[in-house]
């Protein structure tokens, strides 16, 4: 009981305390291009970006590209309108896509990389962190759209309606793509089971 | 969509709205679906629990100068002219890297709301906060800015000779933060917390108390509620520590209480309005907060 409470007070606060009145009020001053409150935006909204990032777009570019998003939004936030963090996202999305055709190379190839790095790297780690690398390696080798929905429904918790928005597809897509991305993530996982026996 | 689609949705929302456990949502389904389903349950929740990256402080700066670069100062003047020289950006960066380096600037620490580096003060707060890394020190650190507030508004009434409640608005808010961040704790700390947290409100609630006392009439409607709020704030966090096995500093100082059915904004006996959503929130966070509260 005592848990549940302590959980719904904390948990109505969102990331980092900012409820849906407090979240309003915010945004109209960060509009009027007020400093407190695009601080205020950054230091609720930047850990949940930087977590997108670094599933989705990888560990080395994370940082980077965190940091293009938010200069994005403080440049554009007097702007904004409608729902913010689909539109958050979206420039997060909009970012990686950027970035994918700047450097005109699959984010695969280079991350294949990183995943024979952090292969090597988790024999000293302990279990728990093992079995997040191997599932964060099984994610890059997803292709770009299941990996970004797992990102965004498992890793982020929105929801399809909002997945939707973000990705541009109908909801409906989204139930059939998440059955199949769960399912060759699996199948990646029990593959590189194998390969480590 | 076929029928393992749907399944897996409706188990998946079955768990997120209902907090259901994997057996719980599979027991409606047959064996044959259930093998199915249950590895991709387990998976979305291992996806659900994986580690936050820890944010570098080196990465922040870049966007916290953006920030100052866009802020609309008070005084225009000024902005005018760092604008015309285009030396703003590079200013901002000075400002900001100055104010993380030599963490407090006395001449922005004494500022006040209206005053050209107070907003650069509140800015130099949030990024001290979005650098904080763990929850005892968040909230900890919220104590600090609450008792900052506070302090800002007794400076403004001496100063100024007029009471901000936006000041004493977010001296609460401030403290209601660092209260929620407690919840989250483990045992021990959360014990540290509370305990800060107790001597804060006590400390809140006398400050105030002195400031109505020299406040005109009109002052005195402005200050009331604040005062109702801490004077509810000091019955709680008693009931909290009590419930901890600990002493509460209300207990030590005698003079907690004694004046405080006269100050309150309370009438008939009853918290006001402000006072109710506060013993809520309270409520929320530690159920023992609210034991006795309504005998005001």
């Amino acid at each position: 009981m005592i848990d549940r409470n302590i959980f719904k007070a904390v948990s109505s606060l969102g990331v980092e305390g900012l409820d849906n009145i407090d979240l309003n009020v915010t945004l109209n001053k960060a509009r009027a291009l007020d400093a407190s409150a695009m601080a205020e935006l950054c230091e609720n909204y930047y850990p949940r970006i930087l977590k997108y990032m670094y599933y989705h777009a990888g560990a080395d570019k994370a940082e980077d590209l965190t940091g293009e998003v938010f200069l994005k939004v403080m440049r554009s936030i007097d702007k904004q309108t409608g729902n913010f963090e689909a539109w958050l996202y979206k420039i997060a999305r909009n970012t990686i896509i950027d970035k994918a055709r700047y450097t005109k190379a699959r984010p695969e190839v280079e991350l294949d990389l990183d995943v024979q790095e952090q292969t090597a790297d988790r024999k000293d780690s302990n279990q728990k962190m093992t079995s997040a690398l191997d599932i964060q390696s099984a994610l890059r080798l997803l292709n770009e759209e299941q990996r970004e929905l797992l990102t965004l429904k498992f890793i982020q918790g929105l929801n399809n309606a909002e997945i939707a928005e973000i990705m541009e597809k109908q909801a409906g897509a989204i139930r059939a793509m998440q059955f199949r991305a769960l399912s060759s993530l699996r199948k990646l996982l029990k593959k590189e089971g194998k390969e480590d026996e | 969509m076929n029928d393992l689609e749907k399944i897996l949705e409706s188990c998946i929302e079955k768990r997120r709205k209902a907090g259901l456990s994997i057996e719980e949502v599979l027991k409606d389904h047959t064996q044959e679906q259930a093998e199915e389903i249950r590895p991709l349950l387990e998976l979305s929740e291992e996806l659900g629990s994986l580690p936050d990256p820890v944010p570098s402080p080196g990465a922040t700066f870049k966007i916290m100068a953006e920030i100052v670069s866009t802020e609309k100062s008070n005084s225009k003047h000024a902005w005018r002219f760092l604008q015309a020289k285009g030396m703003l950006r590079l200013a901002a960066s000075f400002v900001v890297i100055l104010f993380l380096g030599l963490g407090s600037v006395y001449a922005s620490s004494q500022t006040l709301p209206g005053d050209l580096l107070y907003p650069l003060k509140k800015l130099t707060e949030k990024v001290r906060f979005f650098l904080t890394a763990n929850d005892k020190n968040k909230a900890e650190l919220r104590l600090v800015f609450s008792d900052k507030r506070l302090a800002e508004a007794i400076r403004k009434h001496q100063q100024d000779k007029e009471i901000d409640p936006e000041l004493l608005e977010e001296m609460l808010n401030e403290a209601k933060k660092a209260l929620l961040y407690s919840s989250k704790l483990d045992a021990e700390d959360k014990k540290d917390v509370v305990s800060l947290l107790d001597r804060t409100t006590l400390h809140q609630r006398n400050e105030i108390e002195d400031l109505y006392k020299k406040a005109s009439p009109n002052e005195q409607k402005i200050l009331s509620p604040y005062l109702c709020v801490c004077n509810h704030r000091c019955k709680m966090m008693k009931n909290i520590l009590t419930d901890m096995n600990l002493k509460s500093a209300s207990d030590i100082q005698d003079s907690c209480m004694p004046e405080s059915s006269i100050l309150c904004g309370c009438k008939e006996g009853k918290p006001c309005k402000k006072s109710r959503a506060e013993v809520n929130i309270w409520k929320d966070a530690y159920p023992s907060a609210s034991k006795n509260i309504d005998e005001h």
